[in-house]
């Protein structure tokens, strides 16, 4: 029988055949993928538009992008400022909060830097900060060609890797990265230039774990009033500043506020650590002052450890409401109300006091009439 | 030696141990140290750990007057407002209320904000606060039950209408959980009905006049007080002159507040709002009768009003604390409008205790009833957690029976619209069935 013809030796095409099936074995082992997206809708187009509140998309990474320690992210258009968070450690499909790294981009196709830790991680979550009406196409999205983008890659503008314990001793805030919102001048001399008047601290990494509270020490001008009304915003890896985590002030004179001018204010945020989930970390404080004329200066500020608590509970403002998102229930509301009644011991002793007596008498005045 | 005991000394260990046994009775005086003292100590178990915003308010109204000297302004309820202006002032020996807790920011503001009551949950001494200022609303509840105690004398009758006035639901809410001062009303009622009693009509004269300046409710009573009084046995001329001279100490005590107002140089217009309704707009509508209730209650009074002028050969304290109830039976017949009023449904059936009236079933199916009917009619303030809030602010928001109740009735014709009218009508069943008991006549 004759043989067919035969072009290629079949060596070769064993070899080539290897060849293919390595090389494809290979490519897709090593090309990144989009593996999920949440609050982004697929449209028509292929492209993706934020249809929630938490947009974000999960890619896998290949061992290039593991290597190069960059990763390229092309989202087909330029979007101005575009902040990117990215979370880079997960259990279970779940990504730790306390481990992520926060971008600020202006260069198109994006190229992050990623952080030592994330080169490891074969898993990244990519979120889109504030862009809700932001529209971007993923279909090429995660790319290892370089070919793609001659841009610099971006280092992170903020890197948490992991929660820092807060010291015995507390923590003393820097003043020199605190924000201000309607206020003029520095931190240490300002004035309110209108009507809402705020300070907001650096971002924090401290634990939750012994926090007291949050110590402030301002000076503040004199008011007419009997008493300023601040109010105190925290923000935890849970929430942002909101009202339902905020507590109002009422501070009045000979208190907290001294003769000298000096107010010093402790709020207590212990029960972070035993809400239900706890909230891990404190992530950022922000205060916000009364309107009062004349100069201010925040003089310290300080995360207070429970071992220093004495100290500054005197200065803890007598008139004090905590709005928590998180509300006591069953059990743990009983033994809540128990501890809050125990707070005020002069009248607990007095009032058990009053109660034996009322008992002995009964007893007494029962006896006599037997 | 035999060591048996004779048959004789063994019989009478026998009956001694029977002695032993049997249940002593014990006297009037020590079932009433005994109950009094368990009604006390629930009373004091209650009072520092409850409020109502209502009570927060009443205490800045009361410690704005001390603050500010308007010792006589054109407030109604002159003789409560004092009484808490005593017992606040004495409680300043105990606690510090010169850090702004009960500043009122804006004296035409009667009710304090949610803000303003957060801040008092919030502090640290409310226990203290709570239990000074309900200290008046204890020492004139144990009075009044001293003066039930007085009044009714048969001693097994006595003793059901001390542990009525002591353990019903109704007082102990209003006055330990919810906070109001309703029991001085009914303390000043309770000594009119006992001076009536040892026909004493001065004096009962003086203590109803001065239960109008208690509660705004007890002008209702005003013409049943007068028409008990009348008794048809006396020469008209004693009659003419018992009513005119009653009549007259109750129209002067009533209106010696406003003498008081005019000497102290003025009208002081305190914790009224002006841009609310006026009291002209308020019996314009009355007189109108744009409330549903007006006719039937109208009616019903006058009705008893005959029954009384019928019954005169009756004792006067009798006619006085039947018609009382049944008055308060009527009103309460067709109008609820807030869960503490119910207290006043309490006083005077029980002092009818005395002419042998029957009360204790009406009591039982009066506290199911309310208890029923404000926990379906209730809002998210009032019948609910949020009592407890001085405990913990956690208590506040943690629901309320109404939405429990439309999740379980949901698609069913029985919502809780349905279900208000339908224990409404049963609560007025409950007080057409008090009405018959306090009514019957006896034997």
């Amino acid at each position: 029988m004759p043989k067919s013809p035969n072009f290629i030796p079949r060596s070769v095409q064993i070899a080539f055949g290897l060849w293919i099936s390595l090389f494809g074995f290979s490519a897709s082992a090593t090309s990144s993928e989009l593996a999920s997206t949440n609050d982004l809708s697929k449209r028509a187009d292929n492209t993706y538009e934020v249809s929630g509140v938490d947009p974000f998309f999960i890619v896998e990474l290949d061992s290039q992008t593991n290597t190069s320690g960059e990763l390229t992210i092309d989202l087909g258009q330029r979007i101005s400022d575009l902040k990117l968070e990215l979370f880079f450690k997960s259990r279970d499909s779940i990504f730790d909060p306390y481990y992520k790294a926060n971008y600020l981009v202006d260069t198109f196709p994006v190229k992050l830097k990623l952080p030592a830790d994330a080169i490891a991680s074969s898993t990244l979550r990519i979120d889109l900060v504030d862009c809700l009406s932001c529209q971007i196409d993923l279909s090429n999205a995660i790319s290892t060609d370089e070919s793609l983008t001659t841009s610099k890659s971006v280092e992170p503008i903020e890197l948490l890797n992991g929660l820092k314990q807060l010291p015995v001793k507390g923590q003393v805030l820097a003043l020199n990265e605190w924000s201000m919102n309607d206020l003029d001048g520095t931190l240490q001399k300002f004035e309110i230039a209108a009507g809402d008047p705020f300070i907001v601290s650096p971002r924090l990494t401290s634990s939750t774990t012994g926090l007291a509270g949050v110590y402030f020490k301002l000076s503040a001008p004199d008011s007419n009033e009997a008493w300023d009304d601040y109010q105190f915003f925290y923000q935890t890896e849970h929430h942002g500043f909101s009202v339902k985590a905020s507590a109002n002030m009422r501070v009045s004179q000979g208190t907290n506020k001294q003769e000298s001018s000096i107010t010093e204010l402790f709020i207590p945020l212990s029960f972070l650590s035993e809400d239900f989930p706890p909230s891990k970390s404190l992530e950022q404080v922000r205060l916000d002052l009364p309107l009062v004329d004349g100069t201010w200066a925040l003089i310290e500020s300080k995360l207070v450890h429970e071992n220093e608590l004495e100290q500054y509970l005197s200065v803890k403002p007598k008139q004090l409401i905590h709005t928590k998102i998180q509300r006591a229930t069953g059990l743990r509301l009983l033994k809540k109300s128990f501890f809050n009644v125990l707070a005020d011991r002069g009248f607990v002793i007095t009032y058990l006091l009053l109660i034996i007596t009322v008992i002995a008498l009964l007893v007494r005045a029962y006896r006599r009439y037997s | 030696m035999s060591s048996l005991p004779s048959p004789g000394l063994n019989a009478f260990s026998k009956e001694t141990r029977t002695l032993r046994k049997m249940p002593k009775e014990i006297s009037n005086s020590q079932f009433l140290v005994f109950a009094l003292g368990a009604g006390l100590l629930l009373r004091l178990a209650l009072m520092p750990f409850f409020a109502h915003v209502d009570l927060f308010s009443e205490a800045r109204r009361v410690f704005y007057v001390i603050e500010n000297d308007y010792w006589f302004d054109n407030s109604h309820r002159f003789v409560v407002f004092y009484i808490e202006v005593i017992f606040a002032a004495f409680s300043t020996l105990f606690i510090d209320v010169t850090d702004g807790l009960f500043h009122i920011p804006d004296p035409t503001q009667s009710v304090a904000s949610m803000v303003d009551y957060g801040y008092f949950l919030n502090d640290p001494n409310i226990y203290r606060h709570l239990f000074f200022f309900k200290l008046p609303y204890l020492v004139f509840d144990i009075a009044t039950a001293m003066v039930i105690w007085k009044f009714v004398e048969n001693p097994k009758h006595r003793r059901i209408a001390l542990l009525l006035w002591l353990f019903n639901p109704l007082t102990i809410f209003s006055t330990y959980i919810f906070g109001r001062f309703e029991v001085i009303s009914l303390f000043f009622l309770a000594m009119t009905a006992l001076q009536l009693k040892y026909d004493r009509v001065f004096f009962a004269s003086v203590f109803f006049a001065v239960s109008l300046h208690c509660r705004e409710i007890n002008i209702l009573f005003a013409p049943f007080f007068l028409l008990a009084l009348i008794d048809h046995k006396d020469h008209y001329l004693r009659n003419t002159i018992v009513l005119l001279g009653s009549a007259t100490i109750i129209g002067l005590l009533y209106l010696l507040p406003n003498w008081l107002i005019e000497f102290s140089g003025g009208d002081i217009q305190l914790f009224v709002d002006p841009t609310a309704i006026t009291k002209g707009d308020t019996l314009n509508k009355l007189l109108s009768l744009g409330y549903y209730w007006f006719y039937p209650i109208v009616i019903c009074l006058a009705a008893l009003a005959i029954y009384q002028w019928e019954t005169t050969y009756k004792l006067k304290a009798e006619r006085f604390v039947v018609s009382a109830s049944v008055v308060l039976f009527i009103y309460f017949g067709f109008n609820v409008h807030s869960v503490h009023y119910a207290a006043w449904l309490v006083l005077m059936p029980i002092l009818t205790i005395q002419y042998g009236k029957k009360v204790v079933l009406p009591f039982v199916a009066l506290s199911g009833a309310w208890v029923v009917l404000w926990l379906l009619k209730t809002d998210s303030g009032v019948f609910t957690l949020f009592l407890a809030a001085p405990l913990s602010t956690d208590f506040i928001g943690l629901g309320h029976f109404p939405s429990f109740y439309n999740k379980l009735t949901a698609g069913s014709s029985l919502d809780l619209f349905q279900s208000i009218q339908l224990v409404r009508s049963l609560f007025l069943v409950v007080m057409g069935f008090f009405a018959y008991r306090v009514l019957r006549q006896r034997g």
